[in-house]
């Protein structure tokens, strides 16, 4: 898409006549209209206010590297220099040529000064643009430094509401824009004032009546360009739109195919595709009469222009005002200033398309995370984590714990409303003990597990470790100590080892094979073509359910917790292999604090102690034993599962 | 510490031009030839009227403007009038070029967009008519790919690709015979520029292109890494790795960085060394045109023409260097969307559609054995069949082949061995969309469209009344809710009416059996949690839905179990028992153990 509306534009420019003293070149993609960004509000004080509004924004990213930018304007006016000589010094060379009384080396001392303003010029014009877009590129770099900083720093109830699309899109497209800003657009803003500056004078001092005739079409260029550029983007932003539907509108064919066959709609979802293709087409075909004009408007103003220092230029010439030469000096000022006027025009776009930018990048970084270091952390005594872990009357709801933020989520998904997931929950677990939670899906379980590393806030005065409030240790303490192993194992794409060590610093492969071997998953990854080296996720091998489970096991394992937690995280290990996961895990983590979160019976036989979660309730507590005796929830749900496992073994 | 970059391979490298591509690609625009003849036309045009302006601003240097006057005279007024005359033929030229460029950047981009929308229409068709297993391969993600993003590559070859190299080798070759033709002495001065230029030019792409694949790997890794981070933002934050995440991430964002720096050095060195190149021919052209107007050998306006035409002269060099990128890419998206045009279709196409009534059973397996992997077998020799009228209910353990029944009847797949037959006849030689119309198939999973409410349950079908949708979703119970939305049966269901619950989906996907009233209703019942109320309007629906048809149905619930004629169990594959409930429960089977489970755990 961006290629095809830039290379419009290059299509629409390619006629226009550029001539020789062209010094910075607007090539299409730094035209920049492809940038996806809401259109800014338009009017005089929105056009001042932007350029405050977003330089105040980005003021701390551009001035670590000032001496680049100064470098880069300082150096500014040799390229100005050399722009405006160019077409000075041939019209003085058509006027020596025109001299019949010339004297020999008249004309070669004007060449000899155009060749060397030229390198000079050309040698400051490299050294603008390195210095200005290099700092540019720097200070887009400590942005999207920052901006990853402050998102990693942000607590999972956020990351919850928040789409990772809509992020993605601030992470790329809005820093995109803002990086414009802080390049070209102060190189074309310092440019075109600096070249005005000194042309206007040159010009005025030949003739105002021909600086007149090739201002009045040159500025008309500038507002064509603010007055089509909006118009071009807009036309793009609806051309995308119809892409997305069309592209939508094959997902969901393709996602339902069984429907689509089941009920012979193959022919119907081809009209219905044709359609939206049909919709794209016009809209493209829309996007290509409002994109085409831009080409021939610079073309025809450009050569009015031309006629008009022709004309009136020529008639000066008649009545002997000005002479030839003074004709061609304007002709050549006439392509000198012909893409700067241009800039000046996309400049100010930029200017709102990077406002509304930095409104949205803004709205990121306001926003404070729920999960914050404590302001005096405590130690527990020995400095080391004993693993009694105590819950007290803990009571947590999604919708109260994000009310807590400022500011209040633009957009809280549907997931985050409702009354309190736990209420009330008290749970000891004495150090070196194994607790087990069952449930159905829903009853807060998996809550109640994620609030222990804080990863989801938990409430003051509910959850504590060897007596001491979680929310008063620092993170880095509390969460060293916790090896978590959450319901979806979510590997990353790196390889197997890279994964399992993904929690340590530096770990020796033996420790990683050590505890591939306790979590049964060493076998298989023998079998993987690489080995341990094997690149896994999107873009190396799939891993199964169960594999993935025992890599998020290892993981947690090797950090060497004192307090392990699965959350539903054998799910989908068969039995066999959970029985012997956990009677390997019963060897190594002897004295290590473990709660096991399961909906099978069979993973949690084995627990000190277990409790029985339902709506967010402790229903049931006792060890496997009592609980059966009991005959209630725990009982009947364990008798359903030895009658399927009964059945499977047929 | 950085791991390796697995994007740098992100922007494949292939060849910019593929004769056998080029010429399939080729066909696709032969219906638009006439445009495309006009568009070639219209750039000949453009290219010739537009050196008709410094030719005319030249004629006037050597014209009217050739001398001076101090007073009004005749003379004077003579050179005013042919002033006027070549500037108002200026304007002219200058007007007509607007128009004929604007037609022509519209005219290029409308076939270019016209052949693309054929050709992602023939993708899609074609993926309509692949089977089952070929989505079981593919990822939808990739195929959405074919119809967005490889055909948007490829639409840029036709609108700025082919035609503008054109375009731009007739500019320069335009440019040059007219300066030939104004003097071959100073357009050979202008030539030499020319190796400098293409030299200069030629290290440029290269060097520019390379650095502009890196940093698009770099980017490419930059995003994946960052979506991964959020997506793994628990794991991150619980393993303390925050630090170490953010400094790989620093790693590739320098990386990236370091990239464009290249880039933007590249960009710095060309455009200035161009500029200084065509600087130097400016001096050559006024140091030998300073000789040649001292001998008399060519004119000021001549000059001059030479002074405009220097610039224009670069302008279709630069171009073409970009266009270059273009090429390839569009090539490599050829590639990929040929190669899925020539995937061919799996299952043989039989066209026997019309199915005289028939009084053999209405659906029978005869010793069907599939597998979906080459050794697994999911059905091993299954065999039965239901009778007119007749509902026969299958339950099983999860795993056991269920689903892979329905798959067959409705011919997802076809059998390894053995056959299935509808009224007597093999599927495999029935018209897919006869069978399909014939058989009504409730997935367990109701696919839901983003559409309307109406549109979910007609399926495109013109014959189902807009009272018919109504009358059936009242039938089966499905009008409550729906007449609880705003706006009823028009309502547009969002992402695949995920706001829907599992029980509503289920009555939706009721009606819209319902409204296709098949013969013959091969049923998934869903096994998700369902509130009572829900569950009882379900039931009712149910029997509503099955009554007077012969049904197929794959039973979790005890209710349903109960109502059919005859119980299948199917056991790891195979038909283990069949008979009544009453029957089985008697045998004190697999079908006995099944029914101690109870109803929530029949799945």
């Amino acid at each position: 898409m961006k290629g095809r509306i830039a290379t419009a534009w290059t299509q629409a420019l390619r006629n226009v006549p550029k001539s020789l003293a062209l010094p910075i070149t607007l090539s299409a993609s730094t035209l920049g209209v492809v940038h996806i960004s809401r259109r800014g509000n338009r009017g005089f004080l929105g056009t001042i206010r932007r350029p405050v509004e977003t330089f105040r924004f980005l003021y701390p990213y551009l001035r670590p590297h000032w001496r680049g930018y100064l470098l880069g304007l300082l150096l500014v006016p040799f390229s100005v220099a050399a722009g405006l000589s160019t077409p000075y010094l041939a019209g003085e060379a058509i006027r020596v040529l025109q001299d019949p009384h010339r004297q020999p080396g008249d004309l070669e001392r004007i060449l000899g000064w155009i060749l060397t303003l030229s390198v000079a010029g050309g040698v400051g014009l490299f050294a603008v643009r390195f210095w200005i877009i290099g700092a540019s590129r720097k200070t887009e770099f400590d942005l999207r430094n920052h901006l990853f900083r402050h998102l990693q720093g942000l607590d999972q109830l956020y990351f919850k509401s928040a789409r990772t699309g809509d992020l993605m899109a601030r992470a790329t497209s809005d820093v995109e824009s803002v990086r414009t800003v802080a390049g070209p657009v102060i190189l074309y803003t310092s440019r075109t004032i600096l070249l005005l500056a000194v042309a206007m004078p040159l010009m005025l001092s030949v003739s105002w009546k021909l600086t007149i005739c090739l201002m009045i079409p040159l500025s008309l260029l500038t507002l064509a360009v603010r007055a089509v550029g909006p118009r071009v983007h807009e036309a793009v932003l609806k051309s995308q739109e119809t892409l997305s539907e069309l592209s939508s509108a094959g997902q969901e064919n393709f996602a339902g195919v069984r429907v689509v066959k089941s009920y012979a709609l193959e022919d119907d979802e081809i009209q219905s595709f044709t359609r939206i293709t049909k919709r794209y087409l016009e809209r493209n075909i829309a996007l290509a009469m409002t994109a085409a004009w831009m080409g021939p408007i610079i073309g025809g103003v450009s050569d009015f222009s031309l006629v008009s220092l022709l004309l009136v230029g020529g008639t000066l010439m008649l009545s002997s005002e000005l002479d030839l030469s003074d004709v061609i000096k304007f002709a050549g000022y006439q392509s000198s200033l012909l893409w700067p006027m241009i800039s000046i025009g996309w400049v100010v776009n930029q200017y709102h398309r990077a406002g509304a930018s930095v409104k949205r990048l803004k709205s990121i970084f306001e926003i404070e995370p729920l999960v914050r270091e404590p302001a005096e952390p405590q130690m527990p005594e020995g400095l080391s984590i004993e693993g009694s872990i105590s819950i007290r009357n803990l009571t947590f709801c999604f919708a109260e714990a994000n009310s807590r933020r400022r500011p209040a989520p633009p957009d809280s998904g549907t997931q985050v409303v409702g009354g309190p997931a736990l209420s009330n929950v008290s749970i000891e677990v004495p150090a070196g003990k194994t607790v087990g939670i069952v449930g159905r899906v829903g009853s807060g379980k998996s809550t109640l597990v994620q609030l222990i590393p804080r990863i989801y806030p938990p409430p003051d005065g509910a959850i504590f470790i060897d007596g001491i409030d979680v929310n008063r240790m620092a993170l880095s303490t509390l969460r060293r100590a916790i090896g978590f192993v959450p319901q979806e194992s979510f590997l990353f794409s790196r390889t197997v080892t890279e994964n399992i060590a993904f929690g340590t610093e530096s770990s020796e492969p033996e420790d990683v094979y050590a505890v591939a071997e306790i979590t049964r998953f060493s076998k298989d990854i023998d079998q993987l073509p690489h080995g341990y080296e094997e690149l896994v996720g999107e873009r190396g091998v799939t891993l199964s359910g169960g594999q993935k489970q025992r890599a998020a096991i290892s993981r947690a394992l090797l950090v060497q917790p004192k307090i392990l937690i699965l959350d539903d995280a054998l799910s989908s290990v068969d039995t066999q292999t959970e029985e012997e996961i956990l009677k390997n895990l019963k060897r190594v983590t002897r004295g290590l604090t473990t709660i096991i979160v399961s909906h099978r019976i069979s993973s949690l036989r084995h627990a000190d102690r277990i409790y029985v979660l339902d709506g967010g309730k402790v229903a049931e507590q006792g060890s496997h034993d009592e609980l059966l005796a009991r005959g209630g929830t725990y009982a009947e749900v364990h008798r359903l599962q030895l009658l399927s496992d009964e059945l499977a073994s047929l | 510490m950085t791991t390796p970059n697995p994007f740098q391979d992100e922007v494949i490298i292939g060849k910019a031009f593929d004769r056998r591509l080029m010429s399939r690609l080729l066909w696709y625009a032969l219906p638009y030839r006439t445009p495309m003849a006009a568009v070639v036309f219209l750039i000949l045009l453009v290219t010739t009227l537009s050196v008709a302006g410094p030719i005319l601003f030249a004629r006037a240097i050597d014209g009217p403007l050739k001398q001076t006057f101090t007073a009004v005279s005749p003379e004077r007024t003579a050179a005013l009038r042919d002033l006027l005359g070549l500037g108002g033929l200026f304007v002219l030229v200058s007007l007509l070029l607007v128009v004929l460029r604007y037609f022509e950047g519209v005219m290029m981009a409308s076939v270019g967009q016209k052949v693309m929308n054929d050709l992602r229409l023939e993708v899609f068709k074609h993926l309509q008519q692949m089977p089952l297993a070929f989505y079981d391969h593919n990822p939808v993600g990739r195929l959405v790919t074919r119809i967005t993003s490889d055909i948007e590559a490829l639409s840029e070859l036709f609108t700025s690709g082919v035609v503008t190299f054109v375009a731009d080798i007739m500019v320069l070759a335009g440019i040059t015979l007219t300066l030939l033709w104004v003097n071959t002495t100073l357009a050979l001065v202008t030539l030499s520029a020319l190796p400098f230029l293409l030299g200069i030019t030629f290290v440029f792409r290269y060097k520019a292109q390379q650095f502009y694949r890196e940093q698009r790997g770099h980017i490419a890794h930059l995003n994946a890494f960052t979506q991964e981070s959020i997506q793994g933002i628990g794991i991150i934050q619980v393993f303390n790795q925050e630090e170490k995440n953010f400094r790989q991430y620093s790693a590739i964002n320098g990386a990236y960085l370091d990239a464009f720096q290249k880039t933007v050095l590249a960009y710095s060195l060309y455009f200035p060394a161009v500029e200084v190149i065509s600087t130097v021919a400016l001096a050559g052209i006024l140091y030998r045109g300073g000789a040649l107007i001292e001998a008399g050998a060519i004119t000021f306006g001549n000059l001059y023409l030479f002074y405009q035409f220097l610039g224009r002269f670069f302008q279709p060099i630069r171009d073409m260097a970009e266009r270059y990128n273009v090429l390839q890419s569009a090539m490599a998206a050829a590639e990929r969307i040929f190669k899925l045009l020539d995937t061919e279709e799996g299952m043989p196409v039989r066209t026997r559609s019309i199915l005289a009534p028939y009084e053999k059973p209405k659906v029978a397996f005869r010793n069907v054995e599939f597998a979906y992997k080459d050794d697994e077998l999911v059905l091993k020799n299954v065999s039965f069949s239901v009778q007119p009228g007749e509902m026969v209910a299958i339950v099983g353990a999860t795993g056991a082949g269920k689903s892979t029944i329905i798959g067959l009847l409705s011919r997802f797949y076809d059998p390894a061995r053995g056959s299935i037959e509808v009224d007597g006849v093999d599927v495999r030689e029935l018209d897919k969309s006869a069978l399909r119309k014939r058989i009504g198939v409730v997935l367990q999973d109701v696919f839901l469209f983003s559409r309307t409410i109406r549109e979910n349950i007609r399926l495109g079908d013109s014959r189902i009344s807009d009272s018919k949708i109504e009358q059936c979703a009242r039938h089966v119970n499905a009008y409550r809710f729906i007449d609880r939305l705003p706006d009823g049966l028009d309502q547009v269901l969002k992402e695949r009416g995920a706001t829907l619950s599992a029980g509503e989906r289920q009555l939706l996907a009721f009606a819209r059996a319902l409204a296709h009233d098949p013969e013959i209703i091969v049923l998934d019942e869903a096994t998700s949690n369902i509130d009572t109320e829900t569950e009882l309007l379900i039931q009712d629906a149910l029997e509503k839905l099955l009554k007077g048809r012969t049904s197929l149905v794959i039973a979790h619930r005890l209710s349903t179990i109960r109502r059919a004629d005859r119980i299948l169990v199917l056991h790891k594959g195979e038909i283990r028992e069949s008979g009544s409930h009453a029957e089985l429960i008697q045998q004190k089977g697999i079908y006995h153990r099944l029914s101690q489970l109870g109803t929530s755990s029949l799945s």
